[in-house]
């Protein structure tokens, strides 16, 4: 045998047996979130949400907003934020520098002055040159910072400075809430079980394309017309409804989105509040909370809720999706770099065995392993070293297990949330499955390997994320 | 080690013929679901249909109480009509949630009247907990008092939800009278549970919690975290001694619940007391007493400030700015003098709690 045949055995040997290990665990993921969504819809069925709103004994929650030249939406993000169904609330809107007018729209909007605040900066920042208020009693909840620009985790940490309350979620300014999301978010952390602290708390992100936005609320759901979007659209479903609520399930969830996440700010502070140094700040900050608990052997979970409580659009278009999962790959990247003292740690539990090593296997060394073995099967069959009967099975093996996948999941999302009221709906959904293995997975995987080389190049920037907006009527049925 | 080449393509084949199978049967069990869920949504809005205008008389006088009331076929009891009873049940408790009086009688009335109460107690008396938690949920939404007594004996219940609904059916059934469950209860009640419980309690009158001192003595420390939040809210005066002694309890939680509830039963001496405390507390219990001075501090308590005024802890010399301020007769002068000292910090928190005060 041959050194290029026993490299080939080997090669290949690997690759079949990442796949098998692959297969497992997403066998394993599927089950644990059944019983995660069954266990969380039965105990909630007849939950009266609206007690915590008023009530004396809620937690108070700060909703921080970091905003980055948003001025043509900000006011109604704000409005949309300053609406939402909770007593105990403050609505920090961070203006990270902008260089558009969102800081002048807001203050006309809202009535805001410059007030005399003194910042208790427990988090080091850039400096904030203001903190505005308004003596309007409609918007008291809001508080305005404007600071120098230093990218989102710098504002989100101004953020939890300058928050008055016990908990703070973070979101994407440009996102849509729905009016019980921070009801249904906070609920988990008066849950506690066994004297383990909720210290954090994730929920689901759902794409917001082609669906039908009045006065800064979702009026109306569709499915995303635009390709890109459908297929993001599935991921998130399986990503959020599957793979997030089994993490949970087993207390080994590593990633809240950026995008909509509850903290317990006091633990947010004593672990140094979000990384600046790193384009994946959101794992980072559960990577490092979690960290610092098992460190401190203080017993704790993390929680995820699988309600669709925050609407997101999502990119349409190759190029802004390819520097949004180059920029997901860099940060998961940089965040596993940062902790790798936790991988097959047995003193972080389950963390440390299974959570850690699926992310780095299954999550950051995936795409690579899938592009060594493109390169490597483009080589063999040059060489004629395939055997293209074990081929075709294994490819088939693998592609319909992918199929598998997928549709587990838009059945779990109609046995369950059911988003999409129409069956035709449904049915596009599949076929979007169907299609991306060859399109969207390629797309997916060469996007990451770009941002391997940028990781490599010590690349940093975020990349812009232009987007549409939600201003105008997108849906189907129209504003 | 296996490899590829140990592997037949014909049991990769069978796999993907296993792979294909499952996701048909997926399909179209997902088929099958939709379809279900288009007959749900319809039957809905057939009771949705009939209910308005039910409701549109049970909310006056001249719904008829009497043998003319007749059931529909599609609503009668039977397996065949589950979905639209079960539909039936949550829109009369929805209807109940925001009526009282004749109306709410009324909604009683109807829901006993259709036999629904039956198919209550039958979700009560199911196995699974999540049929046993919905079934007291509806039986103490319904006022179905007959059934208290089996309804409490699950206050202890293994299963948390269970017990959950089975806690806050007995205050709904009986009031205040209902916490007698507290003195055998050994099983945990989350802060949830307490605030769900708590609302239940609000609107009725507490009279003398006279088991107060016993539950804030309790082996449970739920039930003495929930005795010290009941305590607090109707200002039980005559358990103030019980509450000082919890200031010195091992757990934090319960201390800083104490801390809080002092500040609603106290006398005169509580700042004192609480000063006490001060030097020995967590971090997080020392922000919930200098809170807690921010309601009660006199001027007795300014030196105490002052010291703290000069604290490492920006957070600190806030709160004990903010106190002076507010509650020392000369406070302002005396924060103010400090701002004029070198430094930016003094200066911006007087200038803070300045503005504050302003708004």
């Amino acid at each position: 045998m041959s050194i290029a045949e026993k490299l080939a055995i080997v090669l290949t040997s690997g690759i079949f047996l990442y796949s098998v290990a692959l297969v497992i665990f997403y066998i394993f993921i599927g089950i644990n979130s059944i019983a995660a969504v069954r266990k969380y819809l039965h105990k909630n069925d007849f939950t009266d949400y609206r007690l915590l709103a008023s009530s004396a004994y809620a937690p108070s929650v700060s909703i921080l907003a970091p905003a980055y030249n948003e001025g043509p939406n900000i006011v109604d993000n704000v409005r949309s934020l300053l609406s939402l169904y909770y007593n105990k609330l403050e609505v920090v809107v961070i203006n990270d520098g902008s260089k558009d007018d969102s800081l002048q729209r807001l203050i006309a909007a809202y009535g805001l002055e410059k007030v005399d605040f003194f910042v208790n900066s427990r988090i080091p920042t850039k400096k904030v040159r203001g903190v505005y208020k308004t003596k309007h009693p409609a918007y008291n909840k809001l508080v305005v910072v404007d600071k120098e620009n230093g990218g989102k985790a710098d504002a989100l940490n101004v953020g939890i400075n300058v928050s008055g309350n016990d908990y703070i979620i973070c979101i994407d300014a440009d996102c849509i809430l729905e009016q019980d999301a921070i009801l249904k978010m906070v609920k988990p952390f008066l849950e506690e079980k066994d004297g383990k602290k909720v210290i954090a708390s994730g929920g689901v992100i759902r794409i917001a394309n082609s669906c039908v936005v009045k006065d800064g609320r979702l009026a109306r759901v569709y499915l995303p017309e635009n390709y890109w979007a459908r297929m993001q659209a599935l991921e998130y479903i399986r990503a959020f409804l599957l793979g997030r609520m089994a993490w949970a399930q087993l207390n080994g969830l590593l990633l809240i989105s950026g995008a909509f996440g509850a903290f317990d700010k006091e633990i947010a502070i004593r672990c140094g509040g979000y990384n600046t140094h790193t384009v994946g700040e959101d794992m980072e900050l559960v990577a490092r909370m979690r960290r610092y608990m098992h460190e401190q052997n203080e017993p704790y979970v993390v929680t995820y809720i699988p309600d669709p409580l925050c609407w997101t659009e999502a990119p349409e278009n190759t190029s802004i999706l390819g520097r949004q999962r180059n920029r997901w790959i860099r940060g998961t990247i940089e965040t596993l770099r940062f902790h790798r003292k936790m991988f097959m740690n047995p003193r972080y539990d389950l963390l440390g065995v299974l959570s850690y090593p699926y992310w780095l296997f299954f999550e950051m060394l995936a795409p690579v392993i899938e592009f060594t073995g493109m390169i490597a099967f483009l080589v063999m069959a040059w060489v004629g070293l395939i055997n293209w009967h074990l081929f075709f099975a294994f490819l088939l093996f693998i592609i319909f297990f992918g199929y598998l996948n997928s549709i587990f999941a838009i059945y779990i999302e109609v046995a369950t949330y059911n988003q999409y009221h129409r069956r035709k709906e449904i049915w596009k959904l599949v076929l979007a499955a169907l299609s991306e293995p060859f399109v969207f997975h390629p797309f997916v995987v060469w996007s990451a390997i770009r941002g391997y080389y940028d990781y490599f190049m010590k690349k940093r920037a975020w990349g812009e994320m232009t987007r549409r907006g939600f201003g105008t009527a997108q849906g189907k049925g129209g504003a | 080690m296996t490899s590829p080449g140990n592997i037949h393509p014909e049991l990769l084949y069978i796999y993907t013929a296993i792979f294909i199978v499952v996701i048909l049967v997926i399909l179209l069990r997902t088929g099958i679901l939709l379809r279900k869920r288009r007959k749900k949504y319809q039957i809905e809005q057939q009771v949705q249909s009939v209910f308005d205008e039910w409701l549109s008389h049970l909310l006056t006088e001249d719904f008829p109480h009497d043998d003319t009331f007749v059931t529909p076929p599609w609503l009668a009891p039977g397996r065949e009509n589950k979905i639209a009873r079960q539909y039936a049940i949550n829109q009369l408790i929805s209807t109940k949630k925001n009526l009282a009086g004749h109306a709410g009688r009324n909604i009683i009335w109807l829901y006993e009247k259709m036999g629904l109460k039956a198919d209550s107690i039958a979700k009560f008396r199911s196995p699974l907990w999540y049929h046993k938690a919905a079934g007291i949920y509806e039986l103490y939404m319904m006022e179905q008092r007959d059934m208290q007594a089996a309804i409490a004996r699950h206050t202890n219940h293994h299963n948390a939800y269970v017990r959950m609904e089975s806690q806050t059916a007995v205050l709904a059934f009986a009031g205040f009278d209902g916490l007698i469950f507290l003195d055998t209860l050994t099983r945990p009640m989350n802060d949830w549970q307490q605030l769900k419980l708590i609302d239940q309690l609000t609107p009725l009158d507490p009279g003398n919690l006279e088991h107060l001192s016993i539950w804030l003595n309790a082996g449970n420390p739920d039930v003495v975290l929930f005795a010290l939040k009941l305590a607090g809210l109707y200002q039980q005066m005559h358990v103030l001694e019980d509450v000082i002694t919890l200031l010195k309890d091992h757990r934090e939680k319960l201390r800083e619940q104490a801390i809080k509830t002092l500040v609603r039963v106290g006398d005169e001496n509580t700042p004192s007391v609480l000063i006490q405390r001060y030097a020995e507390e967590t971090p997080g219990n020392r922000n919930t007493i200098l809170k807690s001075l921010a309601s009660m501090a006199t001027d007795k308590e300014l030196p105490f400030l002052q010291t703290l005024l000069e604290d490492g802890d920006p957070g600190v010399q806030l709160q004990a700015a903010r106190i002076m301020m507010k509650c020392c007769h000369n406070g302002e002068a005396l924060v103010k003098v400090s701002s004029l000292e070198p430094g930016d910090t003094y200066d911006q928190l007087y200038l803070h709690i300045k503005s504050e005060m302003a708004r």
